[in-house]
């Protein structure tokens, strides 16, 4: 089985951040709204897609840096739906912008917690 | 809007007069809690009949208002029935904490006292009418606004262990149901809140690290009292079950505190009412934190939880899943950093498979308890141990009974021996790292040691110990 090290981690990261900047600011093409609402709750969308995002680099970098690109992920979360107001046929939505920081901040808080399991699970020898 | 500013100016300002006046009238009475050098941090007297300027300064706001010209006073009036009628069931509260304040009440008498104060609150028209929407059966509704308000009164209570602490929270608490009442333009809450506010910010000048004055049961209880009271009427606003949760928020601190506290003693087989050194505000002191970081950590805390309530007041229904979410999940964080041992154990066992394991073990020994009665030479005994030993963790077992050895191979260890008086006895051995339960193997010597004796005297006695019965002619 594949074995999720911190570099296959980060390379992960990599991946979903470039898809998320892609889907947001790609002109509308008239599908992508609807391949998406059609199976989900967009706000649930927004809020996990921002939640993996933000978890996956404090798992991968540690505490500090992991913190700092997601407090990034943030700042670039917030420019993307404020750019979204400049692309053809897609609209700006102050919505999402908190819906986004709440994911966000969800992602930040489970993944530290998980790094606290993970830290008494290693003291503890189990 | 007036009204409302000079009710919270006169509040504030009289409980910056009141509160050292009480305090020395305090000191002089000799109402003060001493120190004990075990649960209480404070190491000179100090007064604990805070409550007393807090009310006295609410209450003469109020009288100064119905005085004053400010049309407050007819505003007042017209929202009276809320705020007088709550009266009689907070001066219980308050009555039956300055009466523990200075005679020390069994927790039991105060818990009735509560009970009766909170029935006066539902009389009054405090009512937990409907739960997302649904409207409840008049006697739940009853049950739960009882159990709210009770809840809320002692989680306060509770809480007040660190100067400024109970005063902070309930700070904190006042200003976001102020914010939540004026967004909802419930004037009657928002006249009975602002000289909460004011009397309490006045209060914390004296209460705050070091203090000079201590809350008291009259105040922590009348203040937990209040604002669960508060918390009903906020709550008569909200459409869905998220949104009901603002109220909670406002709580969070002192309610999640209360819950942790009982969760710990009844794991702990501890009385629920009994006091200990293991509230949050002590497992942070014991962390090296001085008082004013904890308190203010906390407050911080308090700050998160009154935004998450406003946002759930105040938002669209759409965030409100979302808000819940965060907060939950900084709540797993904060308790994680507190370290309960407690919740870390249960923890293991319920999602660690320990609890299956035991439950495995316990069956397992149910079932040879079963085979080892049926036995019928010592034999069977043998097998039935050599095949269910490794079961229990150990490698190997050894025999002597009557001289006869029975030995199976067994990797190096430590050993647990029994003796069967007069008979022999048995070696059990462990491995050395075996990651089976050491209390299974506990449980199996226990069964051994009860069991194994019994039945091996009822299958083949001693020969000097068989009954020599007289023949009959």
């Amino acid at each position: 089985m594949l074995k999720l090290t911190s570099v296959r981690l980060q390379l992960l990261w990599g991946i979903l951040v470039g898809t998320i900047v892609l889907w947001s600011l790609l002109p509308y093409w008239g599908n992508q709204p609807r391949i998406v609402g059609t199976y989900f709750n967009r706000d649930w969308v927004h809020f996990l897609a921002y939640g993996v995002v933000s978890i996956l680099p404090v798992l991968s970098w540690g505490r500090k840096t992991g913190l700092s690109l997601s407090i990034g992920v943030a700042v670039l979360a917030t420019g993307l739906e404020l750019a979204r107001a400049l692309v053809e046929a897609r609209s700006l939505d102050v919505r999402y912008i908190v819906i986004n920081i709440l994911g966000i901040a969800a992602g930040m808080l489970l993944a530290l917690n998980i790094l606290t399991i993970r830290s008494r699970m290693s003291r503890a020898g189990t | 809007m007036y009204s409302m500013i000079f009710l919270g100016v006169a509040s504030f300002a009289l409980s910056l007069i009141l509160t050292p006046l009480f305090r020395n009238i305090a000191l002089r009475l000799k109402l003060v809690d001493e120190p004990d050098n075990r649960r209480k941090i404070h190491k000179v007297p100090i007064p604990r009949i805070g409550g007393v300027a807090i009310a006295a300064a609410a209450v003469a706001a109020y009288g100064l208002l119905f005085v004053s010209r400010l049309n407050g006073g007819s505003i007042l009036r017209a929202g009276a029935p809320f705020a007088i009628h709550l009266l009689p069931a907070a001066m219980v509260v308050f009555c039956v904490g300055l009466a523990d304040d200075i005679f020390r009440l069994r927790p039991l008498y105060k818990l009735a006292a509560q009970i009766v104060a909170a029935i006066l609150a539902w009389n009054s028209g405090i009512h937990l009418i409907a739960i997302g929407g649904r409207d409840l059966p008049v006697m739940l509704s009853f049950v739960l606004t009882i159990i709210w308000i009770v809840a809320c009164s002692n989680a306060m209570n509770l809480i007040d262990g660190v100067d400024g602490l109970a005063t902070g929270v309930g700070l904190f608490a006042s200003v976001t149901t102020l914010i939540a009442a004026l967004f909802h333009h419930n004037i009657g809450l928002a006249f009975a809140t602002v000289p909460l506010v004011g009397a309490l910010l006045g209060f914390l000048r004296f209460n705050f690290s070091p203090a000079s004055i201590f809350l008291g049961d009259c105040g922590s209880l009348t203040l937990g009292f209040l604002l669960g009271c508060y918390g009903i009427v906020w709550s008569e606003k909200s459409t869905t079950l998220l949104s009901m949760a603002a109220p909670l928020m406002v709580l969070f601190v002192p309610l999640a505190d209360a819950s942790l506290a009982i969760i710990r003693r009844f794991l702990r087989q501890q009385p629920i009412f009994g006091a200990d050194r293991g509230h949050i505000h002590h497992k942070l002191l014991s962390q090296g934190l001085p008082p004013w970081r904890v308190v203010l950590i906390l407050y911080g805390f308090c700050g998160l939880a009154g935004v998450a309530g406003l946002i759930l007041t105040a938002t669209q229904v759409q965030y409100h899943g979302f808000v819940v979410i965060v907060v939950i999940l900084a709540a797993w964080l904060g308790i994680q950093h507190l370290g309960y041992s407690e919740l870390g154990v249960a923890g293991k066992v319920v999602f660690g498979g320990g609890f299956h394991r035991l439950l495995n073990a316990h069956l397992n020994l149910a079932k040879f308890e079963q085979e080892l009665m049926a036995t019928e030479t010592v034999d069977e005994i043998w097998q039935l141990l050599c095949r269910d030993s490794c079961d229990f963790g150990f490698s190997g077992v050894e025999l002597r009974i009557d001289d006869e050895v029975r030995l199976t191979k067994g990797s190096l260890g430590w050993k647990i021996r029994v003796d069967f008086p007069g008979r022999g006895y048995i070696n059990l051995t462990r491995a050395i790292g075996s990651r089976d339960p050491s209390s299974a193997g506990v449980m199996f010597v226990d069964c051994i040691e009860r069991v194994f004796f019994k039945r091996l005297n009822e299958l083949r006695p001693r020969r000097s110990e068989v009954p020599v019965y007289a023949e009959a002619n």
